[in-house]
């Protein structure tokens, strides 16, 4: 990273499509690698991570990191819930749902889901918008800007108790957004 | 607009506001009416399993989609979510009652499904009322 900027110095981009993200990565002027690979634990990307002198990488993605990847790098990952009472991708749901709160871990990632080592949790208001799948990321990268901004690189492990919630299911998700768009929030 | 045809995918399902919530209102009455109908619906026992199994059932039946016996799974799953609160028991069961209700004509115990349905009713009518969302 860049001093007192959020910038990173790389962006490794697997299978990623190139058209639409190398203008932005140019006009940051961060170096890019492109990679085409099977998953996130390719012998390509694990090639190319052994080589950079970067030490820590901001992971978004889907897939389990295996442990082979995890111990020659650190990688940090916004997780939208607190852990470890909210775990899985979609359990920002289940937290509107039980007390009206969204809130986001920034983990280093290890290779059990969700349950790495935790830089920082933080609560956010609840957004009053229909499409939420889509709001969710804005609200990563302004929890990924606080860590990034304020240094909040050092871990405490997490207890491995905890919830896993599965996908939630679309009754539920619509009753989530239904209150998260009538409420008022004071 | 959501078909609960029992092989949907979860993931980014769209958001389609209060007609989606009163389709499956209405999709679930239509079951209970249909066994209603063309059953005689008797009363069943149900063996309440220990949590710690149930909860394995579930992750297995989420990650999986395998469960040795679905009926009893749903029903357990819909007790502990009356017991706990914990969400995720009232949305596995919600997914297995989508697979068990695709294909009603051929249901051969209606009097399992008709309580499954039944307390799944009264449980999302409670969650309506205390998330203070109307239909």
């Amino acid at each position: 990273m860049r001093d007192n900027k959020c910038i990173p110095s790389i962006a490794i981009l697997i299978n990623g499509r190139k058209s639409s993200e190398e203008k932005l990565l140019n006009q940051m002027d961060v170096d890019t690698i492109y990679l085409s690979a099977d998953n996130i634990n390719d012998e390509k990307i694990l090639n190319v991570l052994m080589k950079r002198p970067e030490e820590i990488f901001i992971y978004t993605g889907g897939g389990i990191v295996k442990k082979r990847l995890l111990s020659i790098k650190k990688f940090i990952h916004i997780h939208p819930g607190i852990v470890p009472e909210y775990r899985g991708s979609t359990c920002f749901y289940y937290s509107i749902l039980n007390n009206f709160t969204i809130g986001m871990s920034a983990i280093y990632l290890s290779d059990q889901l969700d349950k790495g080592d935790i830089l920082a949790k933080k609560n956010y208001p609840v957004p009053k918008v229909t499409d939420m799948d889509s709001y969710i990321p804005k609200i990563r990268a302004k929890m990924l800007k606080e860590v990034l901004t304020n240094k909040l690189f050092l871990g405490t492990s997490q207890d491995t108790k905890g919830n896993l919630y599965y996908i939630i299911h679309p009754v539920l998700k619509h009753i989530a957004i239904l209150k998260a768009t009538s409420y008022d929030q004071k | 607009m959501y078909k609960y045809n029992g092989l949907m995918s979860y993931s980014y399902s769209p958001y389609e506001g209060i007609p989606f919530l009163e389709e499956y209102n209405n999709q679930r009455k239509s079951v209970l009416k249909m066994l209603e109908k063309n059953h005689k619906i008797e009363d069943i026992k149900i063996k309440i399993k220990d949590q710690n199994t149930i909860d394995d059932e579930l992750k297995k039946f989420e990650v999986k989609r395998k469960s040795e016996n679905l009926y009893e799974l749903s029903l357990n799953c819909l007790y502990f979510y009356q017991k706990t609160g914990n969400l995720k028991y009232l949305n596995c069961s919600l997914k297995i009652n989508d697979f068990l209700t695709a294909n009603i004509e051929k249901e051969k115990q209606p009097s399992w499904l008709h309580r499954i349905i039944t307390t799944e009713q009264l449980l999302f009518n409670k969650l309506l009322e205390s998330q203070e969302v109307k239909l």
